[in-house]
């Protein structure tokens, strides 16, 4: 705990450091330019599938357009469940740097909430709504909490992949790609603390749990992966860019070798992590 | 085969393809699947994806009430049932 203290503290310094107003850092522009790539073509859901490749440029930057959208949509629906698991940790247990890290955590996902919503509403008139269905459970002693930023470093691993390429990615209209560096910046941050705390706690509490709630935590977080990937598959932005058969899509795209490979090279550092501290024992079928 | 038989035979289907734990004829209408952990809470996601392809018709997953993924029957009632 001394080493995630210290690290809290640094976090802490490093978020003042960079203490930013979203409502002044972005210019809005009355319309987007559609003719510009709004997100990484090669980081598109169907890319290099024969559909994609079926469609020509106009289409393709119609189809990167909702990406985008539907990227920022579950970008605000993790962190709205971010936001509320945070909130519910403030002055906890913790000792007084984390709950302080807390509140610079709580404050970015606002930001950053802000900024998404913004490019969702004025441009695609719409959020996506979110599809997951959180169920009450009982936990062991220390699960909820290891489950809860276990999740978090899922959702923002994979998350900050995409804002790191989008980020670097000249072929984006400025808007789109500023929004993905701004967001990288401050996840870097957010990912060394969520990898932290989440080695931390397992060491903490996996010692005293049984076999089978071992097994459920290793299940639970290997299908949490998966259904987090399937939300970057959505048949409603198939149907937005005006392609057919938006659910088969959907379901092919999970099936395609090319989707599947795309998947595990995005999350290879994500899960070695999790394999590394003994969290996981084999890489998730994606 | 009527419609309504044909429905819940179509969603054990799609659940025993998933599940990590049955086959099709260990679900009756009733089982508990969620209890039972033949799904996770996690795949609800996929099931609410595939049964707004069936019936056409988006899911407000705000609107939801708890306990309707609880078995085949509760998920017939409240997507199918008024559809006849």
């Amino acid at each position: 705990m001394a080493k995630l203290q210290q690290i809290a503290t640094k976090l802490s310094a490093a978020s003042l450091k960079r203490l930013s107003n979203p409502y002044t850092e972005f210019e809005w522009p009355e319309v987007l330019d559609l003719d510009k790539w709004q997100f990484s073509p090669d980081l598109i859901s169907l890319y290099g599938t024969d559909v994609y490749n079926s469609l020509d440029q106009g289409q393709q930057k119609r189809l990167a357009f909702w990406e985008a959208v539907n990227f920022f949509s579950i970008n605000i629906h993790g962190e709205k469940a971010l936001i509320q698991g945070l909130a519910d940790r403030l002055y906890k247990k913790w000792p007084v740097e984390i709950s302080g890290y807390l509140h610079h955590f709580l404050d970015e996902e606002n930001k950053h909430m802000t900024i998404f919503g913004t490019f969702c509403e004025r441009y695609g008139h719409k959020v996506y709504p979110d599809k997951k269905l959180s169920i009450a459970a009982e936990y062991s002693d220390g699960e909820e909490d290891f489950l809860f930023f276990a999740k978090v470093v899922i959702f923002e691993e994979l998350v900050d992949r995409y804002n790191s390429h989008m980020g670097r990615d000249d072929r984006l209209d400025d808007l789109a790609r500023h929004i993905n560096e701004y967001h990288h910046n401050d996840e870097s941050r957010h990912l060394a603390f969520g990898r932290e705390i989440t080695r931390n706690l397992f060491d903490e509490y996996s010692a005293h749990w049984d076999e089978q709630t071992l097994a459920r935590v290793r299940g639970y977080l290997a299908d949490y992966m998966a259904a987090t990937w399937k939300e970057y598959y959505n048949p409603g932005v198939y149907r937005d860019a005006g392609l057919d058969d938006a659910y088969e899509l959907y379901e092919s795209a999970l099936v395609s070798p090319i989707c599947k490979s795309h998947r595990e090279n995005i999350s290879a550092n994500c899960i070695k992590f999790f394999i590394k501290n003994g969290i996981l024992l084999e890489a998730p079928d994606l | 085969m009527s419609k309504e038989r044909e429905i819940k035979q179509d969603l054990k289907a799609w659940i025993a393809k998933r599940s990590k734990h049955c086959d099709i004829d260990s679900i009756m209408d009733d089982t508990l699947i969620l209890e039972k952990r033949i799904i996770t809470s996690v795949q609800i996601m996929d099931l609410i994806l595939y049964l707004e392809n069936l019936t056409s018709k988006a899911v407000n997953i705000e609107q939801v009430q708890p306990g309707v993924f609880s078995s085949i029957d509760t998920i017939y009632t409240a997507f199918f049932a008024d559809a006849g």
